[in-house]
């Protein structure tokens, strides 16, 4: 097993791949394998009451489970017939002194570690933890587990102090719902198929300009199937979503994530978690808001803490219409000259997007020719069988009649022969079929993740034009104030409601400066994050791609070198000559070694 | 398969002369075993060396036996196929190139022009000429294809054609055919001449394959439709043994059917693979324009290795049509045309039952007139003279049906034999031409997988 290749290739005892990764998992040393392996043995619903009750004896909010070893130790004492609890307090142990040598470089991530590891004893029986080790700490990925190491590993390693899994899907009653359960999330929290309040939106607009990783795809008549196959499939996904949340710099270390992956029970019920949302803008607040502007009522001027907000995300309707006028007459005119670069990467950006959607659909079609080149070596397999079966059942009247019946025998032979060789090869390229669909998955990811590139991109834009806006604001007041000032001048004395309005002025004007200050920080603040977001999500990108491209080649090569072995092995048995065989064996280098010892030669063998 | 005697290919007349033969007639039973299956050690024989006679192994043996008495009879090629015409009334003319060593052809070598009809013309005189001979069947009419006449569906009957004419050149009792002859030796206006005596004498039905008791039969009308129509009444009579043969025949039918269904869905489904190959190579392409560095070198390969091998890919999967797909479904044709010549033996041997009931009723007849007192002379020996020209009718449906019997069952031994060395070839094939399509992606991919270590090597990663 040291070449993952093998693994799905393996001809014989062909091993669905849901086992695959289970194993993969539970054989994980440092995953703790045992808690993988209880969390199976023990039925999932017969552990629910016990992690509940653990649960509501360390209220979160009291207890505080973050940083604080001691909220986990009690549960874990009362819990202690199970066997990997103390696996798990090694771990710990494990961990916090790694997380203590490393604190002083990334205290983060030390912090992180305590806390998810508190939450694994919660738990219960959720298995292995979330481990703060070092980057080799998650064993020897196999290649459609677990996102490929980036080999910049020293640096990204490091920034990923979390690793999520998502695992043992299993059905609540009555609801239907996906059972998902983290390593360290207990069986209770369940219904995490739509992960609520985890919408890309909203992670984007509390994170302004940073690249969110998409959610998975929200497929609703493919969710009331809720078939097994779809169910692992959405499992993957998760999984991969969580992993890519967790990998990130800054979300992974937030309290959304915290939270999300700590709180016993119900999301939805969750005061934390509800009160993390951002306040949405009420429409009706806006409007009366609004009418109030118009008659001057309520201030026009855009306050400097709203002037950090997103304008969709503001009660004020004016500032929203005045925006969306200065982007409709062709966006801010003079850009900055690090924005025009962010705009080029934006241009990439959507080009980028095209070319994924052509890739996306030409890999999702090269998959699905294999798969259906796959099924019918089958069928051409199974219409020989019946052939064969046909002249065995029934050829012996004509080998009888004309005393062939030497000839009658090779033709069953060579026939069923052919027809076994085909229906073995059409199983082996449905697991090519299945690998290449697992290795070309990037692809599809990044074009998923295209459009939060392009949204964090765009809210810089428009942190911009709330900038511009707030500048041609200013602009006019500060002209309305020269005029009012000239006209003071010509007018000796003055009049008082001149003068009033004078000093309205010169309050917004200042208040305005204030906010346009703000936005500026708020747009600088913005395109700074786009900038490091942009090189990350780049490095991480080529760091997949890469991985992607040699995985698959790899792939392709032992499928290849698997199907020539028995083509030419069914080409002898049916007479080629020698040859023949050797001039094409010849034409294929062999991965393996010159005499085919290789792994797929004995493989072969077995 | 690199023989250039193989019909499937489009090479010329190969360079390697005429082969020996197994001998003449009497050996029939002999040249029959050279077409079957050696003893398992050793090799089959090629399909080529099936299709066009016989192998080189077989002519070691028993033409030095014979003091080189037989060679080869012929080699025959079709070539370059030329679209005539324009519209509903267009055609394809092909040339048909011939070496022969038979005395009767007045030149060892001939050329002359045919188009497809010509081809079914010779078919159909030889399944006229030659009854319960199993005549090798012609490529399908297909009327959607024809229509449209690409170049592919030209290539595919082409080859179907040439094979065709090497297997009625290859067969015992066709190749000394003066219908053959008239074929390949005929410039086009004796040629033509011909067609016009000969669809003439069978009364303008070019399809007609019943000789002249048969024909005498058809004439019954309904007492003959019912005869014909259910087997029942005919194989009462019909040795039971022959009748598993033909059910046997008429169930392979279908099932070769469906394989050869599949076999054609295999090829299709490779061309997709491979188009799709092309397409993701070429989107890889673009999509490694945007990236820099080692991806992009990544890329770059990927999609050149992706399309490189869509590009070979495609001559292999041409392949994979003309040596499994096409002989599968000449295999098919080739059983169907079993069947109808078994139809044949059974519409002869209705005709055989149908003469002797009505001789049996003629001798009735005869017999009431002559029981019957005062009967008048004339009309005795009239009842007389029937029931001879009866009993003559009789021995001739009976001698037709016979000799129609005799030639069946050994074209039926013909028939098994070449068939279990031709689903030999072609399965043989199918694993070749596969094991080379896998052969090049291994090739291909290896490459790949080196160039990428050689991308990572000369700019490592910065970690």
């Amino acid at each position: 097993m040291s070449d993952p290749l093998t693994f799905g290739l393996e001809d014989d005892g062909l091993v669905d791949l849901t086992t695959e990764l289970e194993r993969a998992i539970i054989d994980d040393p440092l995953l703790g394998g045992g808690g993988a392996a209880a969390a199976r043995a023990t039925h999932p619903e017969a552990h629910a009451p016990a992690a509940a009750a653990a649960a509501h004896h360390a209220p979160p909010a009291a207890a505080g489970p973050l940083g604080d070893p001691l909220s986990g130790l009690g549960p874990l004492g009362a819990q202690p017939q199970h066997q990997q609890l103390q696996q798990q307090l090694q771990q710990r142990e494990a961990a916090a002194a790694g997380g203590g040598a490393g604190a002083a470089s990334d205290p983060l991530a030390a912090g992180g570690a305590g806390g998810a590891l508190s939450r694994t004893t919660t738990g219960g029986g959720g298995g292995g933890g979330a481990l703060s080790g070092p980057p080799s700490g998650f064993g020897t990925p196999q290649p459609w587990d677990a996102l490929p190491e980036p080999p910049a590993s020293g640096a990204a390693a490091a920034a990923a102090p979390l690793r999520v899994e998502v695992k043992d899907p299993h059905k609540v009653d009555g609801g239907g719902l996906l059972g998902m359960t983290g390593s360290h999330v207990t069986y209770l929290v369940v219904t995490r198929a739509s992960l609520p309040g985890w919408s890309s939106q909203e992670v984007s607009a509390r994170y302004r300009g940073y690249f969110a990783p998409p959610r998975p795809e929200k497929n609703a008549v493919e969710g009331q199937r809720m078939t097994d196959a779809f169910l692992e499939e959405r499992r993957a996904a998760l999984q991969r979503y969580m992993q890519r949340l967790a990998a990130h710099p800054v979300i992974g270390r937030s309290e959304e994530l915290r939270l999300f992956l700590e709180t016993p029970g119900d999301l939805a019920s969750s005061i934390q978690w509800s009160g993390l949302a951002p306040p949405a803008a009420s429409v009706l607040e806006g409007t009366a808001k609004f009418s109030m502007q118009l008659i001057g009522r309520e201030s026009k001027v855009v306050d400097p803490v709203a002037a950090a907000a997103p304008a969709a995300r503001s009660k004020d309707l004016m500032r929203a219409m005045k925006e969306a006028a200065v982007g409709l007459r062709g966006g801010v005119q003079e850009v900055p000259g690090e924005e025009s670069e962010l705009r080029r990467a934006k241009e990439v950006a959507e080009e980028m997007r095209e070319c994924l959607v052509a890739t996306s659909r030409a890999a999702e079609r090269v998959v699905d020719r294999l798969d259906r080149l796959g099924a019918v070596c089958g069928d051409l397999g199974l219409a020989l069988f019946k052939v064969a079966k046909a002249e065995e059942a029934q050829g012996g009247a004509l080998a009888g009649y004309t005393g062939t019946l030497r000839q009658s025998g090779l033709l069953v032979n060579d026939e069923k022969r052919a027809a076994a060789a085909l229906v073995r090869l059409s199983k082996m390229v449905a697991r090519v079929t299945g690998r290449t669909a697992q290795e070309l998955e990037p692809l599809h990811d990044y074009l998923g993740f295209m459009p939060a590139v392009l949204r964090g991109l765009t809210s810089r834009e428009h942190a911009l034009v709330t900038h511009a806006t707030l500048e041609s604001d200013l602009a006019a007041r500060n002209k309305a104030l020269a005029d009012l000032q000239l006209a003071g001048a010509k007018v000796f004395g003055g009049d008082k409601a001149k003068a009033k309005r004078a000093e309205d002025l010169r309050t917004e004007i200042a208040q305005l400066e204030l906010s346009i200050g703000s936005a500026r920080a708020e747009y600088e603040k913005i395109a700074e994050i786009n900038r490091s977001e942009l090189e990350r999500f780049g490095r991480e990108r080529r760091a997949e791609y890469t991985a992607m491209v040699e995985n698959f080649a790899a792939t392709q090569v032992a499928a290849s070198e698997r199907l020539l072995e028995v083509w030419l092995q069914l080409a002898g048995e049916l007479g080629a000559a020698p040859a023949e065989l050797a001039a094409i064996r010849q034409s294929a280098p062999r991965s393996g070694g010159p005499d085919g010892s290789g792994l797929l030669g004995t493989a072969l063998q077995s | 398969m690199q023989d250039p005697l193989n019909p499937f290919q489009p090479d010329g007349i190969g360079p390697g002369g005429l082969l020996s033969n197994g001998g003449g007639g009497a050996v029939g039973a002999t040249r029959h075993a050279s077409f079957t299956h050696p003893d398992p050690p050793g090799p089959p024989p090629p399909y080529d060396s099936v299709v066009m006679g016989d192998a080189n192994a077989a002519a070691g043996g028993s033409g030095g036996a014979d003091g080189g008495g037989g060679t080869r009879d012929f080699e025959i090629v079709v070539a370059d196929p030329v679209k005539q015409g324009e519209g509903v009334s267009a055609f394809v003319s092909y040339k048909v190139r011939s070496r022969t060593n038979l005395a009767q052809y007045a030149r060892p070598s001939n050329e002359v022009i045919r188009r497809f009809r010509d081809f079914a013309w010779l078919h159909d005189r030889l399944a006229e000429e030659k009854r319960g001979v199993i005549v090798p069947p012609l490529p399908e009419k297909n009327a959607v294809q024809k229509f449209t006449m690409g170049t592919d569906f030209i290539e595919e009957r082409r080859r179907a054609l040439q094979v065709f004419v090497n297997r009625v050149a290859s067969h015992p009792e066709l190749k000394a055919t003066r219908a053959l002859q008239r074929f390949l030796e005929s410039n086009e206006d004796e040629f033509a001449l011909e067609v016009a005596l000969t669809t003439a004498a069978a009364g303008g039905a070019a399809k007609k394959r019943l000789d002249g008791a048969v024909g005498w039969f058809k004439g019954l009308g309904g007492a003959a439709t019912s005869l014909v129509a259910g087997k029942s009444s005919s194989d009462a009579a019909e040795d039971p043994e022959y009748v598993k043969v033909r059910d046997y025949l008429t169930q392979l039918e279908s099932h070769l059917g469906e394989a050869a269904r599949q076999a054609g869905r295999l090829v299709a489904k490779e061309t997709e693979l491979t188009e799709a190959l092309g397409e993701f190579g070429q989107s890889i392409e673009k999509l490694g324009r945007l990236e820099e560095g080692n991806v992009a070198e990544a890329f770059q390969q990927l999609a050149s290795k992706a399309q490189g091998m869509s590009e070979s890919r495609k001559g292999q999967v041409a392949q994979l049509a003309a040596r499994f797909e096409a002989p599968i479904k000449e295999a098919v044709r080739f059983v169907r045309a079993a069947t109808n010549v078994c139809n044949d033996r059974g519409v002869a041997l209705a005709a055989m039952q149908a003469a002797k009931h009505d001789l049996d009723t003629k001798k009735v007849r005869y017999a009431k007139l002559r029981g019957t007192p005062g009967s008048a002379s004339d009309k005795l020996l009239e009842a007389e003279r029937d029931v001879t020209e009866a009993e003559g009718r009789v021995s001739k449906a009976r001698a037709s049906y016979e000799e129609l019997v005799s030639t069946l069952t050994e074209e039926l031994n013909r028939f098994q034999k070449e068939r279990a060395a031709d689903t030999n070839a072609l399965l043989r094939d199918l694993a070749l031409v596969q094991a080379s399509l896998a052969a090049d992606g291994a090739k291909g991919w290896s490459a790949l997988l080196n160039e990428l270590q050689a991308i990572q090597g000369n700019a490592p990663a910065a970690s």
